[in-house]
């Protein structure tokens, strides 16, 4: 899969993660059924570097003290506290599964706090995912975004920084 | 197939997680997460809240219909509310940035042999 690919993707769905955060803005049913896609994005964001998943899950306690293992265990906590997130919401839903013809609401008086205990890990977790990828996403943003925006308008393009092969294959 | 395959095992890895906290919260919490919230019947139907536990003055003042105008003016609130949501989420999302790259650039700092001066 191409960094150009990667990157539409990752970005869409860090737009998408920020309203859904907002609860405010787009109101209770379009929450739920943006936080429904969401999982979808979700997937094919796994699915993507699923190569990536074998490889270090497979070599996870073999190699001490190697970054991609921090990256497994920050990513492996982003997907528990997304789960979480994911089906507190579908437990506490008030417009997506009542649409659906279910409803989950009189078992899950709890699990508002739970949801929102989660949520809130979630945006902690993905900071600490944007971080530890933080060269790569400024490298690919530098080379797919900025620079053909300078292109466009005639101006001397900035100098990219040199894309390292261990950062397209082994941190992701 | 393949894809299809790899769908299905995050799916049931997310469904085990699910299963866990499922497990979990009705273990600590008990009977009180399958109680319906104070407004609720069992059946899910809304009841009237006590007196004290209304919510006053937020639908508008009493007596008078709503006017375009306040609609517009109570959307627009809500949008700059929302917007500062996504603001407030950019931020804790920056200092947790920030931070990591501050300790990454520790650590690269204090385990990076520095060079010895030669001796002129």
């Amino acid at each position: 899969m191409s960094n150009k690919t990667n990157l539409a993707l990752d970005l869409t769905t860090f737009f998408v993660f920020l309203i859904i955060t907002s609860h405010v803005l787009t109101g209770n049913t379009i929450h739920e059924w943006l936080a429904i896609s969401f999982i979808g994005a979700l997937i094919v964001h796994l699915l993507f570097h699923w190569d990536w998943l074998i490889l270090v899950g497979g070599q996870f306690f073999k190699n001490l003290f190697h970054q991609s293992r921090l990256n497994f265990v920050i990513n492996a906590l982003f997907f528990l506290s997304m789960t979480g997130a994911f089906f507190s919401g579908l437990i506490i839903s008030e417009d997506a599964l009542p649409l659906l013809g279910i409803r989950l609401w009189n078992s899950g008086w709890g699990w508002r706090r739970i949801h929102e205990l989660t949520s809130d890990l979630s945006v902690i977790v993905l900071g600490l995912h944007i971080a530890l990828h933080w060269r790569w996403i400024l490298t690919n943003l530098n080379r797919y975004l900025v620079q053909p925006i300078f292109v466009r308008f005639g101006k001397s393009p900035m100098t990219a920084q040199p894309m390292q092969e261990e950062e397209n294959q082994g941190v992701n | 197939m393949k894809t299809t395959l790899r769908i299905l095992i995050i799916l049931a890895v997310s469904a085990i997680v699910s299963a866990g906290l499922w497990l979990a919260v009705n273990t600590v919490y008990g009977s009180a997460s399958s109680q319906p919230p104070r407004n609720l019947t069992e059946s899910g139907i809304e009841r009237p809240l006590p007196p004290g536990d209304q919510r006053e003055g937020q639908e508008g003042l009493p007596g008078r219909p709503d006017g375009d105008g306040e609609r517009e003016g109570r959307s627009g609130i809500a949008l700059g509310r929302g917007l500062a949501e996504i603001v407030k989420t950019l931020i804790k999302l920056a200092i947790v940035i920030f931070l990591v790259l501050l300790v990454q650039k520790g650590i690269s700092i204090v385990f990076t042999p520095q060079k010895q001066k030669r001796p002129v």
